[in-house]
């Protein structure tokens, strides 16, 4: 019925929206907004008001369209490398027209740990971008397969609990996760499955590295990763189906339809992700990555009218994730215990944004995000093909997270003398499960406040700060202090901030006795808290036909009160939480990127990134990983054509953890060391405008990186695994996108 | 016409996409060889298992004993019930009914199963001198340990053994009830066992010729977190009445042969099968334990028959719950 439902949809989008046939001479010029150079090989439709004439025309080598079509008529322009525009001509003449590059980060409009939406150059934050058509390239599916390649994250994978990052030496509990800059809940390993955060419906995403304390609260110690979901209300009618197909057996579909009625807009989307799991033997049941069915649903709604808007969004995932047992001699062969995860996540947002006055802009957001997950272990008799659920109560198991948060503040207009922003944040998160001792909640209210002093225009002052309370510890006080400096083509950043991590509710309440294990929870535990300092240089350069920048930033963490894990050397099987008061947890090092433009058909990127953690035993002595990205585009506006390549050599990674006596004393240190390994995806994409299809196709972990070396295990009582899984193998895929719109008059 | 054969290409490969799913699993056949599951939990009883009747000959609960004496005439080792977190601590001093009040874990102690019975946790509390049974009379302090807490602390002086019988007091520091308790000998089992509880001798062992070795839990030392430290273990024990056993973990089990017999030095020490044919992992966010049995450790027991037996752990856990060792076993016969 499901398959009959989409199949429906698809054909109402290729057949009843398919374009139209259909008519004084206007010139049009055509200029790219960065360079001012023209823009050549732009295909340019020109259309009636009452659709009945179309005409099309390529532009030129100085960028000149010229045409006969009467007027008024909507033009819709589109370039390979360039962000489409649609504009109405009602008389005759000659207009320039300017394109924005797509591929141009600082053009770039940003919110995150914004006053209000601003381009990226202009934000005292350093924020990156990965945009839509980067997310298309890369092909990546969600917010695990974007990131293992990017420079400012350390990525790994863990079977069952997916995929998870590292930013700056601290671990994805360290990081905020927002979708539209409201947090989501269900961090089962302290830590966001980024597997379960789909991309399909993403325009982009932006993180910030570095803590983000004074504006997103806890977790956000390490930086904050905010991901923008697609806006469809510049469109009257925005119609997509996107196909995608992996050799390793990944079939994902997903679909979305956008209407325009005046002011209201209306989103629907779907999606349903299946992959079959990649296994090191061929012949074994047992799977590294796991087989795993998603289906995905979304509804939208935005009203905007002058300085008003109102947008309220609800996201559904059911996940079923088989972690399915060995069949070994353990088992004689015959049987197997066959775990099942259910997975469903719910995440509502509204969001309201007024603009009274231009000095008194408001902002309120709230939102429900609902997170269940299940596991039924079935003992898999394998002989007579019959699946029971397994007797022992311990291989079974229902975690519920539930948050509600509201967030709302007041600003005045960007780009003044002086800047505000003042709100508040409240959130209640609740928790259920076998772990965590029955039903577990916490709330959080803040006031933050921050405001941007600019007494030249070129230098820009950005104190802040955060008060907390929270019903289960006590908070610190937040704050930070932010300085930017832009002389010309430079752009100089300086910031220190304090961050915290509140710890979590298993941290806080779990339970796990067995024969063995005595391992609790410690509801006396303290936040973390973060100093960490940030020095930053970009420099920026347009020519007529060229552009590039390079940055580098070096950046400085410490931790006081890490939350770790302790044991007892007397007392086995016996573990707890502990604040660890003697040794920070300390990290730095220094990240550097360049890229290079010829517009309009190539980009060059290299970054590389070298992080250092410190060693728990010498104080003083750090430990470094030195990441390298490079990335190429070359996309050809004339044959509609692009093609990319992205590499990363991930470096040796040293983990560590302490040995901590219940007082907190050091006692041991363990070690975990994964060896480097290189990765690279080269992609080619088509654009076929008269069909409005996309095909994308290209080669994923083209080094067939699988397995790679690991020694050592953090793990409670060691392991003797000698490899960690870093990707399933060379894998080649193809996407087809099919989208149709008709734009917004 | 050209979107005739878009919209055709198109929902083929939506068509595969939506019709992709989870694998079905196929049917395997059943495992050939005898395998043989102690059915009762290790973590609560001790099997004793024969390897020539095939079967477990006794059963009986962990929590049934907190001290093991040796019946033989001239037997006088008494052991520690560590499976059972029993600790036992020696004050040096002979006062019966002073304050002890050492919690120090270092100076409790367990039995070292591979030491027996040349050092025991109770250790010499009496010694020949002159031919003449003499006796230390110190006071013992038995405890079982609980949330760091040495709990359920009986006070105990060992004052007498001979041929039949041996004779402890004992004053129990929560209750107050104190006794002079007698246990007799039974030269046909490895120990007799008593019961504070129940205030009660035991003798639950199968004759020490009825059995070659006993699945139990016990301490021993392991490592944790990079850290060796004692630690409660599940394994097996031989059977001290003259079982022997040397473990290969080289040869395949199929190449363990009668052939093959003469490379190895037999031990009759009484952990030589142990605890380390398998290990254990946790996966604190899962909130579970798994095991890894190591089935390239085969162990040959020479049994008290004069047989030799090959045989290799398999699984640790029967129908996803642990506790409940699987092994194999085959008899070492010559060709022909």
């Amino acid at each position: 019925m499901e398959m009959q439902a989409i199949l429906f949809l698809f054909f109402l989008l290729s057949v009843f929206f398919s374009p139209d046939s259909a008519a004084q001479h206007t010139i049009l010029i055509l200029k790219s907004k960065v360079t001012g150079s023209p823009v050549e090989f732009a295909g340019v439709q020109i259309q009636t008001l009452n659709h009945t004439e179309i005409e099309k025309i390529i532009s030129n080598e100085s960028g000149l369209c010229t045409f006969s079509s009467r007027l008024p008529a909507i033009v819709n322009i589109s370039c390979m490398g360039f962000k489409p525009v649609t504009d109405t001509l009602y008389h005759e003449g000659k207009f320039e027209i300017f394109l924005s590059q797509e591929f141009y980060p600082l053009d770039r409009v940003v919110v995150t740990g914004q006053f209000r939406p601003q381009p990226v150059d202009r934000s005292i934050y350093k924020v990156d971008v990965i945009d839509r058509k980067t997310i298309n390239l890369k092909a990546a599916n969600n917010l695990g397969d974007l990131l293992q390649n990017e420079l400012s994250f350390q990525y790994r994978t863990e079977g069952v609990l997916g995929d998870f990052i590292r930013i700056r030496g601290l671990t994805g509990e360290h990081v905020k996760i927002l979708i539209d800059g409201m947090p989501i809940t269900g961090r089962v390993a302290d830590r966001l499955e980024l597997g379960q955060l789909s991309l399909y419906n993403v325009d982009h995403i932006e993180y910030i590295e570095g803590p983000m304390s004074v504006v997103y609260g806890s977790n956000a110690l390490a930086g904050a990763i905010n991901i923008i979901t697609a806006d469809n209300s510049d469109r009257k009618i925005l119609a997509t189906a996107d196909a995608y197909y992996e050799s390793i057996g990944v079939y994902n579909f997903n679909s979305s339809f956008s209407r325009k009625f005046g002011n209201h807009t209306f989103s629907l989307n779907g999606a349903r992700n299946f992959h079959s799991g990649w296994g090191f033997k061929d012949s074994s049941r047992y799977k590294i990555w796991k087989p795993k069915l998603q289906y995905m649903a979304g509804a939208s709604y935005s009203y905007r009218h002058k300085q008003f808007s109102l947008q309220f969004q609800t996201d559904y995932l059911n996940e079923e994730l088989r972690d399915q047992d060995s069949l070994s001699l353990e088992n004689l062969y015959e049987k197997a215990l066959d775990a099942y995860h259910f997975t469903t996540r719910w995440n509502n947002r509204f969001n309201l944004v007024n603009q009274y006055h231009e000095n008194f802009i408001l902002n309120l957001q709230a939102g429900y995000s609902y997170y269940e997950k299940r596991k039924i272990t079935y003992l898999n008799d394998l002989v007579n093909l019959v699946k029971t659920p397994a007797e022992n109560p311990d291989l079974h198991d229902t975690t519920l997270f539930h948050l509600a948060s509201a967030r709302g503040f007041v600003s005045n207009k960007t780009g003044k003398t002086f800047e505000y922003q003042t709100g508040f944040d409240l959130s209640y998160e609740a928790a259920r499960g076998k772990r965590t001792q029955g039903r577990q909640q916490i709330t959080d209210a803040a006031l933050f406040m921050n405001f941007i002093v600019k007494p030249f225009k070129t230098f820009s002052l950005q104190p802040g700060f955060r008060y907390i309370y929270n019903s289960k510890y006590k908070s610190p006080f937040i704050y930070a202090l932010n300085i930017k400096y832009q002389p010309g083509p430079f752009t100089f950043r300086t910031s220190y901030a304090r961050g915290f991590r509140a710890p979590s509710l298993k941290q806080l309440y779990l339970e796990f006795i067995d024969n063995i294990h005595d391992i609790h929870g410690n509801p006396d535990l303290k936040p973390e808290t973060g100093n960490s300092i940030n020095v930053s240089v970009d420099y920026s350069f347009k020519g007529t036909r060229q552009a590039g920048d390079f940055s580098i930033i070096a950046y400085y963490n410490s931790i006081h009160n890490a939350i770790q894990l302790v044991i007892d050397t007397t007392r086995p099987g016996w573990a707890t939480y502990l604040n660890i008061r003697e040794n920070n947890l300390r990290t730095q090092g220094i990240e550097s990127n360049i890229s290079y433009y010829l517009f309009p058909r190539i980009t060059l990127c290299f970054g590389v990134n070298l992080s250092g953690r410190n060693k728990i035993s010498e104080p003083g002595r750090f430990v470094y990983s030195t990441d390298y990205t490079a990335s190429a585009r070359y996309q050809s506006p004339r044959y509609n054509y692009e093609f990319a390549l992205f590499y990363k050599y991930n470096d040796d990674y040293l983990e560590f953890a302490g040995n901590f006596n219940p007082e907190g004393r050091l006692e041991g240190i363990a070690e975990r060391y994964v060896s480097h390994y290189h990765s690279m995806d080269i992609t080619f994409s088509k654009q076929f405008p008269a069909i409005n299809l996309i095909v994308t196709t290209g080669i994923k972990n083209l080094f067939d990186v699988t397995l790679v070396d690991s020694r050592g295990n953090l793990n409670l009582h060691g392991s003797d695994a000698q490899s960690t899984p870093a990707g399933y193998g060379r894998t080649w895929f193809i996407q087809l996108k099919y989208l149709f719109e008709k734009n917004t008059l | 016409m050209k979107f005739s054969i878009l919209n055709y290409g198109l929902s083929l490969a939506v068509l595969l996409l939506l019709v992709s799913c989870f694998e079905k699993d196929e049917a395997v056949n059943p495992y050939p060889g005898e395998v043989f599951t102690i059915e009762s939990n290790i973590n609560e009883y001790l099997s004793y298992f024969n390897f020539e009747t095939n079967e477990v000959k006794i059963v009986f609960a962990l929590e049934d004993w907190q001290l093991a004496f040796e019946p033989d005439n001239e037997g006088w080792h008494i052991l520690v019930n560590s499976g059972a977190n029993w600790f036992i601590l020696n004050t040096g001093q002979q006062d019966m009914g002073a304050l002890y009040s050492d919690n120090e874990p270092a100076n409790w102690h367990y039995d070292i199963q591979s030491r027996y019975p040349d050092s025991t946790a109770v250790g010499n509390w009496t010694f020949l001198q002159n031919d003449l049974r003499e006796y230390t009379n110190e006071v013992y302090i038995l405890g079982r340990l609980s949330a760091n807490q040495y709990t359920q602390r009986k006070q105990i002086r060992f004052f007498y053994v001979d041929n039949e019988i041996y004779r402890f007091h004992y004053i129990d520091e929560e209750t107050g009830i104190q006794d002079t308790v007698t246990i007799t000998k039974n030269d046909s089992t490895a120990f007799v066992y008593y019961n504070f509880i129940g205030q009660n001798q035991l003798n639950p062992e199968p004759k020490k010729t009825q059995y070659d070795i006993v699945f139990c839990t016990y301490y021993d030392l392991a490592t944790l977190f990079g850290v060796t430290i004692p630690y409660l273990v599940r394994g097996v024990l031989l059977n001290t009445s003259g079982v022997q056993a040397v473990c290969d973990s080289v040869t395949t089990y199929d190449q363990v042969r009668y052939e093959t017999l003469g490379q190895y030095e037999f031990s009759g020490q009484r952990d030589v099968i142990g605890y380390r044919w398998k290990d254990v992992s946790v996966d604190i966010n899962a909130g579970s334990a798994g095991y890894t049995v190591h089935r390239n450790m085969n162990y040959i027991v020479k049994t008290l028959e004069g047989n030799y037996y090959k045989m290799r752990f398999l699984s640790f856990s029967m129908d996803g719950e642990s506790g409940f060792p699987q092994f194999e076993y085959t008899l070492l016969q010559p060709v022909n």
